[in-house]
């Protein structure tokens, strides 16, 4: 027994330290845009290690300028109304279709699954000109609007085949018990159903959440007042044609990920508390 | 007695007629006067006699001096104008372009607003094209060189020659500030869309220290001295890269390699008949050079995954003796300004001047404007005022006008005078050989097509094959374009 | 009677649960698709706007006889599969490792996903410097400590090219499996890993009889999905090679988008993105089946 334990341990060891490696590996631009950005400008434009070399070099004016001189913060937080906006609707959205897709028969259902995926694969670059059209039309563009029902819509597909498939594990006897107990089916849903598929809802709106707070194409076509600009706008405010202001670019990238990583954090703890062992009875 | 009296009072009314702006208004008290004035030609005719007297009566300023029968006759007014800007330097960039806007604002005598919106170049052509197709385009913008031309072909770009004409009508300086060649430009069937402004200088600038240490002391004038002294470079600093280039990435800048070969040669890559002609002997030297040059080690092995970042970092950490085919703004105000210099262009065996390239950019707007003459007279303004947007900012863009010079933000760096004489005075034109830039440019620049011969030869493919490629990349370019026009 | 009644009754709220999200896909997706197929049958240039016209089937007839398509269909074919296999594998991995009982287990999921937590343009800068051959990091250690002797040129030589953009597109997905598939596994409850155990199952088996089973539907959804978006994908290359050195990665979301943009051809892009629509359908369905009859074994 003794030795099985030792073994186990030292498994344990050798898969941590295997692990850090690689995620060091797999860390390396974060971790040079952070190098870089924590350098004083001038060394970051002159010097090549990943970190600063002499203490000297040690500095946060990259910081300073991207925030307080060219107003990033302004970016970072339209870029935040708009994740957040985006990734409750999507939930708002795909959570009910989602169950709608794993629960219901019939010919509409499946259907719909299929023309979710269809929607998934026609190329984003194709459908920036008639989108653009439509929101044109409806008068919207050049507002944050614009881009959440984009990013919604984007984001959509994926989220319902994803949903589908945590509510096709939960087995339909909970919905049932419920229902016996004198709960109607929406209910049942919304009590016993939704709650046990938080790992997948805080999946999707991980997800979700990165994907609205990474995004470019769409919105340096619909968004061009500087009021409304989004992170990704901002950080191209440090590029010119055929170069760019590298150290603060970097100091914006890098602070632009921490609310991403702040939210990746919070989410954490939803994403693994699955359901209650005792909850599946045969 | 009372004769004259009715004419002075006449030619009045008609003054006062030729300031209601447009004539949709017909209740003026000279209908006649003011439907002569609508149309620009008949401004001949109308009694010279008052004209002069018009101009001094109302012009405050020299540049607001209403010429007669131009543009300037029917601003709309109290327009609202949509500006972009592109991104044409980092960071503050857009508070100088504020700052202009605001007062020209607060300037005009028409009522027109001006508002402003700042482009960023990831993306400007899906953002461009875009608004152009669906009825969104901005007023006035400036943007990609090839983008005038572009639009004037799709028929969504405005006319520009009343500006023109305006300025001849009033003597502007303007039209010998610039020199000639660069008028033509963007000139598309015959009519100006586009006015030159500035210039992104496409040249090769050299470390001078390394070269003093290496024991050059007398620069390259051809293509065999050039060689020679990347040999001497690589043999005095066995660690550094001699010949720095870009021809990888997805920026345009591996085009700009090509376009500086083309001037150093006097070698087109097409010709006014819009068909390839990269199969000449003046392109088989110059790939040969390039040829050479990758097998000797006088370029770095990875420059055909070198991209804008790569060069720049490579090039202010002091890994390399020569920057080949890109303009040398980016080592202002860093530590080795004081040791770069641009090398004047040496000449290529097939010609007896090398040239540089000397990318002209301009500043352009759309007919789908609601405001074409509001957007006419903003356009002249920007051209006489920009001098703000240019000098100290950090923007890209040389002006074209040879007075801005004088001003200190372009005294201050040695590399304003140097590249002014070695390659605006005397460079080519991106669309060498052609006068004017072409609608086909712009797929040519944006997928590189230019720069086809060049990354095969530095992926080591022989230098025939790599014309051809090239030659075949041209024309496909310019057949897709003949069947689209079908 | 009741019974049918109940039947539609139900359907009725699935119907309803459905509504939101079709109407946003009604007003923003659907007339882009339509749009696009029927852009597909028409000669359109955005040059020349007054050209445009009905062509019918020639833009795809026109397709099939290029050469250039063809390989680059292919290309992109292989690139996707590796992107999508190696994520999926070391996602799983991943997931496995940490759905053990592991101290620091939050430390290293949140880790995990940090490169999805950085905006593409610049991670692909950073990249670009990482592999440089003469300051990137990674040649400079690997010539450190004698594991070669002259720098890897990631992205100047057109086979190594291929596979660094397979490894960057990579490091962006297999965060997207290890996720999905840990969350999928925390829902496994733990007392048939452990009544497995006292039968004296291993680790190979457990996993082969417990996990994959219970994963397989989530599998199947994440690498179809998955397949979708590295298919279609247009950021990632573009901006580390821009479909380079000399068209190496030139894949098919790049080449309809200079189609579209560069050439204005919008009537042959449209044409490559139902290609591109059509292909991913019929792998979809034939994947799809094949998930379903392994399951019914």
């Amino acid at each position: 027994m003794k030795s099985k334990n030792t073994q186990k341990n030292i498994i344990n060891i050798v898969i941590y330290v295997i692990f850090a490696i690689l995620l060091f590996l797999l860390l390396l631009p974060l971790i040079s845009m952070f190098g870089t950005a924590i350098k004083t400008h001038d060394a970051a434009l002159m010097t090549t290690s990943l970190f600063p070399e002499k203490w000297a070099d040690l500095s946060l004016e990259n910081f300073g300028y991207v925030m307080i001189k060219m107003k990033f913060g302004k970016n970072l937080l339209n870029s935040a109304i708009v994740s957040i906006v985006v990734t409750l609707a999507c939930i708002f959205c795909a959570a009910p279709a989602g169950y709608a897709i794993s629960r219901f028969k019939g010919p509409y259902f499946k259907f719909y699954s299929v023309l979710l995926l269809l929607l998934q694969m026609f190329p984003i670059m194709l459908m920036l000109m008639p989108q653009y059209l439509i929101f044109t039309k409806l008068h919207i563009t050049n507002s944050l609007l614009s881009i959440i029902i984009s990013y919604t819509t984007g984001n959509l597909a994926f989220s319902i085949w994803l949903l589908k498939g945590f509510y096709d594990s939960i087995p339909m006897e909970l919905e049932q018990a419920a229902m016996v107990d004198g709960c109607t089916k929406f209910r049942a849903f919304l009590t016993v159903v939704f709650p046990l598929t938080l790992p997948g809802i805080a999946t999707v709106s991980v997800f979700t959440m990165l994907n609205a707070w990474n995004e470019y194409t769409v919105a340096s076509v619909f968004l061009k007042k500087d009021a409304i600009m989004t992170m990704t706008l901002g950080l191209q405010k440090f590029v010119q044609q055929n170069g760019a202001d590298w150290p603060s670019l970097m100091a914006a990238a890098c602070i632009a990920t921490v609310p991403a990583i702040v939210f990746v954090i919070f989410s954490q703890k939803y994403l693994i508390e699955g359901m209650t062992a005792g909850a599946v009875k045969g | 007695m009372k004769k004259r009296t009715l004419s002075i009072i006449l030619s009045l009314g008609m003054v006062m007629g030729m300031l209601q702006g447009c004539g949709n208004d017909a209740a003026t008290e000279n209908a006649p006067a003011a439907e002569q004035t609508q149309e620009t030609e008949p401004a001949e005719e109308t009694d010279t006699a008052t004209e002069p007297e018009a101009g001094q009566e109302d012009a405050g300023q020299g540049e607001e001096a209403v010429a007669g029968g131009t543009f300037l006759d029917e601003i709309e007014p109290d327009a609202t104008l949509t500006y972009w800007e592109m991104q044409w330097a980092s960071g503050e960039y857009q508070n100088h372009v504020q700052a202009m806007v605001d007062q020209f604002n607060e300037e005009n005598e028409y009522g027109i607003t001006v508002n402003l919106e700042m482009i960023p170049w990831d993306g400007y052509y899906e953002t461009f094209l875009t608004a152009v197709t669906s009825g969104t385009a901005p007023d006035v913008y400036t943007g990609a060189s090839t983008a005038p031309t572009q639009y004037a072909q799709m028929g969504e770009s405005l006319d520009l020659d009343p500006i023109i004409d305006a300025w001849k009508a009033e003597n502007n300086p303007i039209l010998d500030d610039i020199a000639e060649q660069y008028w033509g430009f963007f000139k598309y069937e015959g009519v100006t869309y586009g006015l030159p402004y500035g210039v992104d200088p496409k040249q090769i600038t050299y470390r001078k220290d390394f070269f003093e240490e290496a024991g050059i002391d007398k620069l390259p004038t051809n293509y065999d001295e050039f060689l020679e002294a990347c040999a001497k470079l690589k043999e005095k600093f066995p660690d550094k890269i001699p010949c720095l280039l870009t021809a990888g990435g997805n920026e345009p800048s591996s085009n700009h390699m090509a376009e500086v070969l083309n001037g150093l040669n006097a070698a087109g890559m097409f010709d006014a008949n819009k068909n390839a002609t990269m199969l000449t002997d003046a392109q088989r030297e110059n790939y040969e050079f390039v040829k050479t040059m990758m097998d000797e080690g006088y370029m770095s092995e990875g420059s055909g995954g070198y991209g804008d970042a790569d060069v720049e970092k490579i090039w202010l950490s002091g890994g390399a003796c020569i920057l080949f085919g890109r303009s040398g703004n980016i080592m202002i105000n860093t530590d080795i300004e004081e040791n770069v210099a641009v090398l004047p262009p040496f000449t290529g065996p097939s010609t007896s001047e090398g040239k540089y390239c000397a990318n002209v950019n301009g500043v352009a707007g759309f007919s789908q404007t609601e405001y074409p003459n509001a957007s006419r007279y903003f356009l002249k303004w920007w051209m006489e005022n920009n001098i703000q947007i240019l000098a100290g900012t950090g923007n890209g863009n040389l002006p074209l006008r040879e007075s801005y010079y004088t001003h200190e933000a372009y005294k201050e760096h040695a590399w304003y005078q140097e590249t002014l004489d070695n390659c605006i005075k005397t460079g080519i034109t991106q669309a060498y050989p052609m006068d004017s830039m072409f609608p086909e440019f712009a797929t040519m620049e944006g997928e590189k097509v230019l720069a086809v011969a060049l990354a095969e030869v530095i992926e080591g493919t022989d230098v025939e094959t790599a014309l051809q490629d090239c030659n075949d990349a041209i024309q496909t370019v310019f057949d897709d374009a003949r069947e689209a026009a079908e | 009677m009741k019974k049918k009644k109940n039947k539609i009754e139900n359907n009725r709220l699935g119907y309803l649960m459905t509504i939101p999200a079709t109407l946003l896909i009604l007003l923003v997706d659907i007339y882009p698709l339509f749009n696009g197929i029927s852009l597909s049958l028409q000669k359109y240039n955005l040059q020349h706007p007054d050209k445009r016209r009905f062509i019918g089937l020639d833009n795809y007839v026109d397709l099939f006889q290029d050469v250039e398509f063809l390989g680059v269909l292919g290309y992109t074919f292989f690139y996707t599969i590796v992107t999508v296999v190696t994520s999926y594998l070391f996602g799983l991995i991943l997931a496995l490792i940490m759905n053990r009982k592991m101290p620091g287990k939050g430390i290293y999921r949140t880790l995990a996903l940090l490169p999805w937590a950085v905006a593409p343009s610049v991670a692909n800068v950073c990249w670009r410097l990482l592999f440089n051959d003469r300051v990137g990091i990674i040649n400079i250690f690997l010539m450190k400590i004698g594991a070669i002797d002259s720098p890897i040129l990631f992205l100047a030589k057109g086979d190594i090219a291929r596979y660094t953009v397979i490894f960057t597109d990579f490091w962006r997905d297999f965060p997207f499996m290890m996720i999905v598939l840990l969350a999928s596994m925390s829902s496994i409850p733990r007392d048939l890993y452990e009544s497995a155990y006292m039968d004296g199952a291993g680790f190979w088996s457990s996993f082969r009889y417990i996990t994959m089973p219970m994963i397989k539907g989530v599998s199947a959804i994440s690498t179809i999905l998955m397949f979708i978006w590295v298919f279609n994908r247009f950021d990632n290359i573009y901006l580390l090679t821009g479909g380079g050195p000399n068209k190496a990665t030139y894949t098919l979301p790049i080449m309809s988008y200079f189609t579209s943009f560069m050439r204005g051809n919008m009537g042959k892009a449209t044409a490559m993105a139902v290609v591109m629509l059509m292909v991913m359908t019929v792998v979809a369905i034939i994947y799809l089946r094949v998930m379903k009859s392994e399951e019914n074994e």
